[in-house]
């Protein structure tokens, strides 16, 4: 009996990934859900495009990040304009939610794990229906859970710790922004594919908005930047 | 007709001998070695008197704590320290030999030491090893020319900066220090700071964990802080500690003495059979 994963020969299945987005951060907040991500697209180590959406609003209430292959990402978007539009044919005053599409997405991705083929994406999902705010993560292997803030790939490491210690229930909008781009920052001094043009969007019950583009300011002016080899020239 | 070659000293530079042996050892499938970023989080930073050296104060090997509290901050020159992340083994050794060296240097020089002479040694020697020598340190210290803080890679390389981190969980404490560092802090701002790296790694990294330890070099001065701070107590602790529940009763008594009881036998027989 042929498995499935003899069905798609090599050549079509996803093994590395050729078009990344590096990570996606997101927190939950007063009104809803706050989700910042940068505009590149890496070739290997080029940085190829440096204007890549990789948030998207899906259906009413939710919002859609994602992080890895950008062509896997499109395909997903697909998928979900799909799904929206059946339900949206049902007509019936009822509409997904977020978690309805977090499960959705889950189902997908672990099924393409199973198959051997996956869609090389690491995705945030976040959203607020009837008041309740949802924000989830969902990755290429199929794990997936909820929490208060999430981050894919290298933000894992690096702006967990700080949402950990900073992160608190009911932050103004404010707050939200300023932590994100704190977050961000530190993302773009120590990630070496994040680019300096970062797009934050916001989810809440009215809908979502994508904010338009900008750039974080950074600062070098450390004195042992401008002089390290003080007591020691030569050296480095 | 003696094959053997005659075995030349080592003129200096790099000796190319293994090279192929390796290339050997390659080809039959034996993986080169990649850099170990073992359990620890250690930090420093410059404030505005000195420098601030921290650490955590987990020991593991593989998946168990091997040392729950060990001490990951060495003791190189009265004015200089060097924390050490990778193979303790090789931190411990590499740290002790240079600080042995550095005292001889003062004894040779009559001068206090100073930190390049320390970062000079450390990686000359980590570089004739080619990383074989698994030891990352964090080298801080205050001398004539003013606070300096390096990193030093198992290879060799190294690094002049305002504040650095290494270990596993350096990504965790250099978010702390990329959001929260600034030039000229004071004493009591550093600590504050140095901490909060370190428990950022010690709650986000379970290479790391425990108590940190902070040490602080300023001109002429240094505090070493063992376990400045211990967020990670037992939380249940009999106050009695262990009794066993009833005495034990004796149900025998026997004495045997040490002293063995030997038989002399007449000297002249015993020797002739």
């Amino acid at each position: 009996m042929a498995s499935n994963s003899d069905l798609v020969s090599d050549t079509q299945r996803t093994l590395y990934p050729y078009v990344t987005g590096t990570s996606v951060v997101a927190l939950k907040y007063k009104d809803g859900i706050l989700m910042a991500a940068d505009m590149g697209g890496s070739y290997g180590s080029t940085l190829r495009y440096k204007s890549i959406d990789r948030l998207k609003p899906i259906g009413k209430h939710s919002l859609l990040g994602a992080s890895g292959e950008i062509s896997d990402f499109q395909e997903i978007l697909h998928y979900l304009d799909e799904l929206i539009l059946y339900d949206n044919m049902w007509d019936d005053g009822n509409s997904l939610g977020p978690k309805e599409v977090h499960n959705y997405l889950t189902q997908v991705m672990y099924n393409r794990r199973n198959k051997f083929n996956p869609l090389w994406n690491a995705l945030v999902l976040g959203g607020v229906k009837n008041g309740q705010k949802y924000l989830g993560m969902v990755n290429m292997i199929g794990i997936n859970f909820e929490d208060n803030h999430v981050a894919t790939g290298l933000g894992n490491h690096l702006t967990r710790p700080i949402l950990r210690d900073e992160w608190h229930e009911n932050l103004t909008f404010e707050e939200g922004v300023k932590l994100l781009e704190k977050c961000m920052r530190v993302l773009l001094y120590r990630d070496r594919s994040a680019v300096n043009k970062i797009q934050i969007s916001k989810i809440t019950e009215e809908g979502a908005t994508l904010f338009p583009p900008y750039s974080l300011k950074t600062y070098w002016e450390f004195t042992a930047f401008k002089n390290p080899t003080v007591g020691a020239e030569g050296s480095w | 007709m003696a094959k053997s070659s005659i075995d030349l000293p080592p003129k200096g530079g790099f000796s190319f001998d293994l090279c192929r042996r390796n290339d050997m050892l390659q080809k039959k499938g034996l993986k080169p070695q990649s850099f170990l970023k073992t359990g620890t989080t250690i930090v420093g930073l410059i404030f505005e008197d000195g420098v601030i050296l921290g650490a955590d104060t987990r020991a593991t090997e593989g998946p168990i704590v091997a040392d729950k509290n060990c001490e990951k901050i060495h003791y190189m020159a009265p004015n200089i320290y060097c924390c050490g992340a990778g193979t303790a083994a090789d931190t411990e050794a590499v740290t002790d030999m240079v600080s042995s060296q550095l005292q001889l240097h003062r004894y040779h020089t009559g001068r206090e030491s100073r930190v390049v002479t320390a970062l000079t040694l450390l990686k000359r020697h980590l570089f004739n090893y080619q990383g074989h020598v698994s030891a990352a340190l964090v080298l801080g210290g205050v001398d004539v020319t003013g606070p300096h803080l390096h990193t030093i890679y198992p290879h060799g390389s190294t690094d002049t900066l305002p504040f650095a981190t290494m270990g596993s969980g350096s990504l965790a404490a250099m978010s702390v220090f990329e959001s929260k560092f600034k030039e000229g802090l004071t004493r009591d701002e550093g600590i504050k700071l140095v901490c909060e790296a370190i428990l950022a790694g010690v709650f986000n990294d379970l290479g790391s964990g425990s108590n940190v330890d902070v040490c602080v070099i300023t001109k002429g001065h240094k505090e070493y802080l063992r376990n400045h701070m211990q967020p990670n107590p037992r939380t249940y602790v009999n106050p009695k500690g262990f009794t066993f529940s009833k005495k034990t009763e004796v149900l025998a008594t026997t004495i045997t003495p040490l002293k063995e009881k030997v038989e002399v036998i007449e000297a002249g027989d015993a020797m002739e059979e």
